[in-house]
């Protein structure tokens, strides 16, 4: 039976496409609901007007439309609430500020 | 809604004309993103029209005539001078942004769905429009004039898209909870905003003060105004505007529209 911890796994692997770092360390994923074989994942983005949204929505409907059990899923996109930079993990704070993002 | 949207497409068009004439590589960036800000919230706002009223964000860029769009008028041309492209910035911009506080927590849930988040956006460009205005409002003799210029400028169009104090529509807004506070009363927050952001700065834009509120010096005449437009004369943007906002030289490659 497919769990809500392993949608999350694969979602941890899905990265955005400027640096190396995962959308949930970004804090981009809201909330995952898993329904039998049916996935919801509730994601935000950085800015409304994010460039890279169609093909993180698509990175993250394959990644899960990938896992065994799974027959459908749908990304809802939600702003509120609005992202922060306080939704970034400590890893994700690590990561940015490697690449000389101030965070 | 739509002359919002209106308004926030034709400030992206202008905020990515001026991204490589700045006078200031910072200036430059900040343009660059808010143009693509203004874009995100005019896509944002045409999908929400599209799944609520049906409006068809293709027709809503590519159908409408000239006279049907509801900009603010101080967009119907291009900003010539970078003090321009400021008084924008701060008051046709500002005045946007202070009617989309007017919808947070907004009994209309679409709305109130990504409100935050823009408004959120939104104070990055007021902070870079009142740092540019105190700039020119203080390097010089020459540009604090051009400030004060490009200010009546653009306030006097803003005023007239705002409209009158109160009428009808917007008061059946307040009654259903879309808007938060009276027409009126956000009227009066953009003017007092700005009227004391022009005093500090001691830039002279048409404004005096009354009763401890900031108001028009000369009284506004909405006699001819239309709701629809937002205006009070026939006036329209550019032809040449719209055709590069429409792509229409390259509509042959747009996506989806292949033969």
């Amino acid at each position: 039976m497919l769990e809500t911890k392993t949608v999350w796994s694969a979602l941890a692997e899905v990265t955005d496409p400027e640096i190396p770092i995962s959308i949930v360390d970004m804090g981009l994923i809201y909330a995952v609901r898993v329904e039998r074989a049916h996935v919801d994942v509730d994601m935000t983005f950085t800015a409304i007007a994010c460039p890279a949204m169609e093909m993180l929505i698509a990175d993250v409907r394959d990644k899960v439309s990938g896992l065994p059990g799974v027959d459908s899923v749908k990304v809802n996109v939600v702003w509120n609430p609005p992202w922060t930079k306080s939704r970034l993990s400590e890893q994700g704070r690590d990561i940015l500020q490697s690449f000389g993002v101030a965070v | 809604m739509l002359a919002t949207a209106d308004t926030k497409l034709f400030l992206g068009f202008h905020y990515g004309e001026w991204t490589f004439g700045t006078p200031a590589l910072e200036a430059c960036i900040a343009a660059c993103s808010m143009s693509q800000d203004e874009f995100g919230h005019w896509r944002l706002l045409h999908a929400c029209l599209n799944t609520q009223f049906g409006d068809s964000p293709e027709a809503l860029i590519e159908k409408r005539a000239l006279e049907e769009f509801a900009n603010v008028p101080c967009l119907d041309r291009p900003l010539v001078k970078w003090a321009d492209f400021v008084a924008v910035n701060l008051f046709t911009d500002g005045a946007l942004t202070v009617i989309l506080t007017g919808l947070q927590r907004s009994a209309f849930e679409p709305v109130a769905n990504f409100i935050d988040k823009m408004v959120e956006e939104e104070k990055h460009h007021l902070r870079n429009a009142q740092g540019w205005f105190r700039t020119l409002a203080t390097y010089n003799s020459q540009t604090k004039a051009a400030l004060e210029e490009a200010s009546r400028w653009a306030l006097s169009p803003t005023l007239e898209w705002l409209g009158p104090p109160e009428h009808a529509t917007l008061k059946t807004l307040e009654q259903y909870g879309i808007l938060n506070s009276s027409w009126e009363s956000l009227r009066q927050r953009f003017l007092d905003w700005v009227g004391a952001i022009a005093q500090e700065q001691k830039i002279a834009v048409g404004l005096e003060q009354r009763n401890g509120h900031w108001a028009p010096a000369l009284p506004l005449d909405f006699s001819q105004w239309t709701p629809a437009r937002r205006r009070c004369t026939a006036t329209h943007p550019d032809e040449k505007i719209l055709y590069h906002l429409r792509g229409s030289k390259n509509a042959i490659f747009k996506l989806g529209e292949h033969n």
